[in-house]
């Protein structure tokens, strides 16, 4: 299957924060999820992609093409929605069509309006009184609307009630049925991604812990909440420990868990919480 | 191009009519005294006010982070700001090349359109590229200490070279001056074209 983004030992330093080595693929009908914390990395590498900042080291490829080199027609077919809703805040919807009908080359204004009417949102409200709810859908229908092949999200669900998140979910399922299509999105909201990604990729101060297929991660790890002494009887299966007040837990590796020893299944926010606080046994 | 044009002219929509304002004002003086002065110092006025605005709303909206993700190239962007401060300014210079045929004096009114013209350029050319490198608010700051040390170099060559006794006043033609500040202007704007592009360039967004 081949990749419609590729990243290869991105590095980029800033002072206080470096990101170092990180590489990963989205391939070719699939959605990746793309997960740390505040902090840890995951915009930074979403710039990079857009081409917003200029890593230090590394090599991020779109449609096979270096970054840098995409022309504007290919930079067209990468639909994003930036961290912050960053959007004109004293323009309406009806004002924001005119502008884009001469930035994007293959700008959709009847599927942008329909977007609106489907989201519910406005046409001639300026975007300054939108919540921020309505700000994050306008986001993604304008991501949407013109011809994108690959979707870069960060944090699309944000302030988004349930239903509102259900519903860009199944957007996002809409957009996926043609193969072709890749999706990268990032986001805090671990229960979206289970439902909707195919690969997982966490980052944690400024690396890449792992970039896994979901299923896999299921299968590979569990999760073991036992005395000490049990959890040091198995320390070959254990990748971290987290000890609190009543006991503690573990994040295991299945294949080296000794039979007999039960274990709960990890889902994605266990699995990031381990790596992230958890210690060494 | 004509998206970030759109874009910039939408940005200060809600404030043209403030500009308007002062433009028919000055115009009001300059056309009773029948002399373009008055007005051609708004010419210096719109070369920069309705850019920092539009640039302010921009750095706002994280406009340059968008434009640049949706596919507009960095030089283009920095050029459309050049283009845009080009597009306030124009009319005014075209009005005030009209101003002068109701002039006393032609040929002086004509220098000083030319002067203005020119001092509209510089400071353009000297705000654009501080607002794209430090941001608005930081490069307001920065506008204020460049103004006094160019009213500086300015009066002082102005009278090193064209004051009275150096061929000035009674010996120059009245053009020297203000064919010396419209070439710097001309000057200026290329280099801070070139300035402005690769400041954006470099920068992260």
């Amino acid at each position: 299957m081949s990749d419609n983004i590729r990243i290869q030992n991105l590095t980029k330093r800033f002072e206080g924060f470096a990101l170092e080595g990180v590489t990963f693929a989205v391939p070719r009908g699939a959605v990746v999820g793309f997960i740390g914390e505040n902090g840890a990395g995951k915009s930074t590498t979403i710039k990079s992609i857009l081409g917003l900042i200029r890593p230090d080291g590394g090599s991020i490829e779109v449609f096979g093409k270096d970054v840098g080199s995409l022309t504007k027609e290919e930079r067209g077919r990468i639909g994003a929605v930036l961290g912050d809703g960053k959007l004109p805040e004293n323009l309406t919807a009806k004002d924001l069509d005119g502008v884009f009908r001469h930035i994007f080359a293959r700008w959709d204004a009847a599927a942008f309006f329909a977007y609106l009417d489907r989201f519910a949102l406005p046409r001639g409200k300026k975007i300054k009184d939108f919540s921020r709810g309505m700000r994050q859908k306008f986001a993604l229908a304008v991501a949407l609307s013109h011809g994108a092949d690959v979707l870069v999200l960060d944090e699309p669900t944000a302030g988004l009630d349930p239903v509102a998140r259900d519903e860009i979910l199944d957007i996002l399922y809409d957009f996926m049925q043609d193969e072709r299509r890749s999706v990268l999105i990032s986001s805090h909201i671990v229960s979206d991604l289970e439902k909707l990604c195919d690969y997982i990729a966490f980052i944690h101060r400024g690396r890449l812990v792992f970039f896994e297929e979901k299923d896999a991660l299921y299968e590979k790890y569990a999760v073991l909440r036992a005395p000490l002494e049990t959890l040091r009887s198995c320390a070959d299966a254990v990748v971290a420990v987290h000890r609190g007040e009543f006991g503690a837990g573990a994040l295991v590796l299945r294949a080296k868990l000794p039979a007999g020893i039960p274990a709960e299944r990890a889902g994605i926010e266990d699995i990031m919480l381990y790596f992230a606080r958890g210690e060494k046994l | 191009m004509i998206g970030l044009l759109q874009k910039s002219w939408k940005n200060v929509r809600p404030v043209i009519g403030y500009y308007l304002f002062f433009c028919l004002l000055f115009f009001v003086v300059s056309a009773v005294g029948r002399d373009p002065l008055y007005f051609s110092v708004v010419g210096v006025l719109l070369a920069v006010a309705p850019s920092l605005a539009s640039l302010s709303r921009d750095e706002a909206d994280g406009w340059d982070a968008f434009a640049v993700a949706a596919g507009v190239s960095r030089a283009r962007l920095a050029l459309s700001r050049y283009l845009f401060a080009l597009c306030c300014v124009a009319p005014a210079w075209a009005v005030s090349a009209a101003l002068v045929f109701c002039a006393q004096d032609r040929l002086q009114a004509l220098a000083v359109v030319l002067f203005f013209a020119g001092a509209g350029m510089i400071a353009a050319s000297v705000m654009l590229p501080l607002c794209l490198r430090f941001g608005v608010e930081k490069a307001r700051v920065l506008l204020i200490v460049v103004a006094i040390l160019l009213f500086a170099a300015a009066t002082t060559n102005g009278i090193l070279f064209f004051g009275e006794g150096r061929g000035g006043a009674e010996g120059a033609p009245h053009f020297a001056l203000p064919c010396a500040v419209l070439a710097a202007g001309v000057l200026a704007a290329a280099v801070s074209l070139l300035a402005g592009i690769r400041i954006l360039q470099r920068k992260d967004l």
